[in-house]
């Protein structure tokens, strides 16, 4: 049976900012003449809760099955004329926006070229309406567990704050014990609590609870399935295990490196790295012989980094307060935008600790008799020539991702950013999201964060997941994306481009299948078709077509 | 389940954010205003984009906004202030003080009737808080009504066809029980005219980054107040109100170098030819992605070590900047047409009468102290947290990461 189309059109005057530049009445009674529009109504601020109402209410009392709206961008108030749609008992994707407030009225000076462009545009919307088909949605099924890779600070905050909002958790690490970098961390300055502490009242809190199991020296082998029903295939303790989980969350932390290339030189006994020294200082051993001067080397591995500028400042004000050392911090910026760290630069000075600014030419470090002499233009006293000695220098090292970060990436088919670093940056997905939902990601491994904010990172982690499995169905749009089964020949172009991996393989009508829980409605896929097998709903061919023949033509 | 709702005080991006999240978790929630309009500060900010995205995330916030108005488990209450609190957590009696703002939102379709009516010119004494302001609902501005001035005008309320406008409203004490509150009342701009000697308020082509921001998105590109030109040479003075122990502010306001270079991209894109020096004591340059951004930002922009002491006007269009040139040690003056001045985040000066209020307690600076140093959105009261600039500065992604998990807290305490 042929659908009778009855469109009905709201023209929204966005507080006469749209009606200055366009005769928004003459637009109306040009629309009322089109045969199957058979409501046209003007208003000053549509998006206004009684206009929301009013519009639920006229859709049911004329009938209306398609609706069109000319006003501002769809970004901002769609949601809200979706859910008038559905008040008046139609499917809210049988709409469509055209923004005449932001592509005609705000930018066009013209009077008369903005009104043919608004004209138009509304045109085009009438025509794509014309061909919209509804989309339903339907409640699927879902695992509530979590799978947590990485058994460091993040995770573990993760896990808690999970097992908390009542979820299973699975907290898989590759060493034998958790705690990661916190191991191998003395102190945690400014902060009284020490890591050791810390990290025996996560691990008791973890252990307490029945609905965290921790697999140690333990690795992620495959995992298959969608947001909802991962399907994981883990190794731990050498026997294999095969376990489902409603999401995941990666915070497999981060490593550092020495920059030989950079500094031009090799770690010896007396140049040592941050955290070698670190581990010097946690180490109950007595020192052979104490460092009477320390220089901390800082810009050289990494510029860009809070974790150097933290780590120089609290082993400097550590190595004064225990052995009295001099202590020398050379650096180029020091980087203080995280809490308390400007506190701690002015209490390092104000304990003795001596800072050296210099500019892009590199110091001059050359090791002599177990000395170490280093030389630099110092921009505060008018770029005249430092020379210091040191008989300890500590030199800076790069934070870089975890070594094994490309199997992690394949395994998930999460996406990087140009440091190699989880999560592409955009900022729609910061803080934890990723680019497959129900994948997030926590602390250090997606991010250059200090640990109070690798903390903060955890918890929110921990929400995001609680929101996407907070009951054990999730409503989903069915069938956004449709796939002509004759026409596709499995040529896997779909699958290769989908970025957020949603798409398999259908052997039963050898086909490719759009999965309807993870897809986001990109309509990568539908672009990239070779074959023209995939439409996506509200922006197929025809729709797109139907709008095309309208683009040059004045009203 | 106890219907009880959580309160939430502050409708900048945190609390926007805290009610939203709050009512994803299943929540009921009153967010209260002291302003008419949501959006706080970051409600005008504009977008930095040039050909590409410069990650400022300004463009998460009319999204949240309006997302968080139709919400329909959230409750907006403009105009609001909190009096008094009393009871403990799961159960706080809290007294809301609504000022008068003469229009119901609820009944007010912004038709603009109201504005034609109007006597007063040529600015009307009844308008829309701010362009696009959510809920779009208008507002009396009491400065300019003549009814404040001792007349008795009520044309607007007489030609208004929805009966919205009432002059009879008064202020209103609403009691509202609730389990818990996020307290998210931001920040204050760093008031740049303490630093008397950088001249700002007193030559015009002396900006704030905040006047950038809100030049930027009214206008659409950045002129010179002075003469209404696209400017030449500027330069950007960073940590004005931060890093400054002489005024009490010693910390790094943490956006103020990002925003900077952000503009100054911004600006080049606008007209190449501009010439761009940010004068810096440290540059920020951690955070994701951000070291990139820089490198490229290096190529065509002069960074330089020291921050101008004092700016004066050495033309009607050209200011003169007086700093000490490190690399000779010596005191120069070079002339730019355009100053801006990265005022930093400082804490509200309301922060002191509200911690009273609510008994929480004040750190360092003057925002508000957390519970321990680990528990960075829990206060020294059980079921009062904080979120977002109010506990410390923040840029937006940290905002909302913040109040998320101030809402994590709220939740697990209540379940």
């Amino acid at each position: 049976m042929v659908e009778d189309i009855r469109i009905g059109i709201f023209l929204c005057d966005c507080g006469e900012t749209i009606s200055r530049r366009i005769d928004l009445l003459r637009i109306k009674s040009n629309l009322e003449k089109i045969s199957d529009v058979k409501y046209v109504e003007l208003s000053h601020y549509l998006c206004s809760q009684q206009e929301i109402e009013l519009m639920g209410s006229e859709i049911r009392e004329k009938g209306l099955n398609r609706v069109v709206i000319g006003g501002c961008s769809p970004q901002f108030c769609e949601a809200a004329f979706m859910e008038a749609m559905e008040k008046g008992g139609l499917n809210p994707y049988l709409l469509s926006v055209a923004n005449i407030r932001d592509q005609c009225a705000w930018v066009h000076p013209d009077k008369t070229k903005a009104f043919s462009k608004t004209a138009r545009q509304i045109k085009m919307a009438i025509s794509k309406t014309r061909l919209s088909q509804p989309i339903e949605k339907e409640a699927i099924s879902i695992n509530r567990d979590v799978l947590i890779i990485g058994g460091g600070i993040s995770g573990m905050e993760t896990a808690i704050e999970l097992s908390n909002l009542d979820h299973k958790v699975t907290l898989l690490e590759r060493e034998k014990g958790l705690g990661g970098r916190l191991n191998q961390l003395h102190s945690l300055y400014p902060l009284e609590l020490t890591p050791d502490n810390l990290l025996t009242e996560k691990i008791e809190a973890i252990n307490r609870r029945p609905n965290i199991e921790v697999l140690t020296t333990g690795e992620l082998l495959k995992i298959e399935g969608q947001i909802g029903n991962f399907v994981a295939r883990i190794k731990a303790d050498d026997s294999l295990i095969t376990r489902n989980f409603g999401a995941i969350v990666v915070a497999t932390g981060c490593d550092t490196q020495f920059s030989k290339e950079r500094y031009g030189l090799e770690l010896s006994d007396n140049i040592i790295t941050q955290l070698q020294f670190e581990k010097m200082l946690k180490s109950q051993e007595k020192w052979e012989r104490i460092p009477q001067k320390i220089g901390f080397m800082l810009d050289i591995s990494d510029e860009h980094s809070r974790i150097p500028t933290i780590s120089a400042l609290k082993n400097g004000l550590a190595a004064r307060r225990r052995f009295g050392s001099e202590v020398y911090v050379f650096c180029k910026n020091l980087k203080l935008d995280a809490t308390g760290l400007e506190g701690m630069y002015r209490e390092a000075r104000d304990k003795g600790v001596i800072f050296f600014k210099s500019g892009d030419e590199m110091p001059r470090i050359s090791p002599a008799n177990g000395q170490i002499n280093i030389q630099l233009e110092d921009l505060y006293l008018a770029k005249e020539l430092v020379s210091l000695s040191c008989d300890l220098l500590v030199v800076d090292e790069k934070i870089i991702p975890q070594r094994d970060f490309e199997t992690l990436k394949s395994i998930l088919n999460i996406d990087l950013d140009s440091s190699n670093f989880y999560q592409q940056p955009n900022v729609h997905l910061y803080p934890v999201a990723s680019n497959r939902k129900g994948i997030f990601f926590s602390g250090t491994c997606h991010a250059d964060l200090d640990f109070r904010d690798t903390l903060a990172d955890g918890r929110a982690s921990a929400l995001a997941v609680h929101q996407l499995l907070s009951s054990d169905k999730v409503s989903v749009e069915v069938e956004r994306v449709v796939v002509d089964h004759d026409k596709c020949v499995l040529c896997l172009t779909c699958i290769r481009s989908c970025p957020h991996h949603a798409i398999e393989v259908d052997q039963e009508k050898q086909a490719a299948k759009v999965i309807d829980l993870a897809c986001q409605g990109c309509g990568i896929c539908a672009g990239e078709c070779p074959a023209k097998a995939i439409q996506l709903k509200g922006y197929t061919d025809d729709e797109i077509g139907a709008q095309l023949e309208f683009l040059e033509e004045a009203m | 389940m106890n219907k009880k709702r959580v309160l939430v005080i502050g409708g900048g991006i945190a609390g926007i954010t805290s009610a939203l999240e709050l009512a994803k978790n299943d929540q009921e929630v009153f967010l209260i205003e002291k302003d008419p309009g949501i959006g706080g500060h970051a409600a005008s900010f504009c977008c930095k984009a040039t050909e590409i995205c410069n990650k400022c995330s300004v463009c998460l916030v009319p999204e949240k906004m309006r997302e968080m108005v139709i919400h329909p488990q959230i409750s907006l209450l403009t105009t609001s202030e909190v009096r008094e609190i009393n009871g403990e957590a799961g159960d706080f009696r809290v007294k809301i003080v609504q000022k008068p703002r003469f229009v119901d939102p609820d009944k007010c379709t912004a038709c603009g009737i109201c504005i034609e009516a109007c006597p007063v010119e040529p600015q009307k004494a009844i308008n829309l808080a701010y362009p696009g302001a959510v809920p779009p609902a208008f507002v009396v501005d009491n400065d300019r009504c003549l009814r404040f001035q001792g007349e008795e005008c009520t044309i607007c309320q007489d030609k208004c066809p929805t009966k919205a406008i009432d002059f009879a409203q008064d202020s209103q004490e609403i009691d509202l029980d609730v389990k818990a509150i996020i307290v998210a009342t931001g920040f204050d701009v760093f008031d740049a005219r303490e630093k008397a000697l950088l001249g700002y308020g007193k030559y015009p082509n002396v900006l704030t980054g905040l006047d950038m921001e809100e030049m930027l998105l009214k206008e659409g590109e950045i002129l010179l107040p002075s003469n209404g030109k696209p400017p030449q040479e500027v330069a950007f003075i960073q940590c004005v109100g931060s890093r400054d122990e002489h005024i009490g502010n010693g910390y790094c306001s943490k956006v103020c170098c990002k925003y900077a270079m952000r503009f100054s991209r911004s600006l080049q894109y606008q007209n190449p030819e501009v010439k761009i020096t940010i004068f810096y004591m440290d540059l920020q340059t951690a955070g994701k992605g951000f070291g990139e951004f820089y490198e490229q930002c290096k190529e065509n922009i002069r960074f330089v070590k020291g921050i101008p002491v004092e700016i004066s006007q050495v033309s009607p269009d050209q200011l003169g900047l007086r700093y000490e040139d490190l690399s000779q040690g010596k005191i120069v003056e070079e002339s730019h047409d355009l100053a801006v001045l990265s005022v930093g985040i400082a804490p509200r000066k309301n922060n002191r009468n509200l911690a009273r209020i609510l008994g929480i307690n004040l750190g360092d600076f003057g925002f508000f102290d957390t519970l321990n140093q680990v528990e960075n959105t829990s206060t020294n009261i059980e079921g009062i947290f904080i979120a977002g600039c109010c506990q410390g500065p923040k840029d937006i992604p940290e905002s909302i990461a913040h109040s998320t998990q101030a809402v994590l807290r709220v939740v697990r305490t209540l379940t």
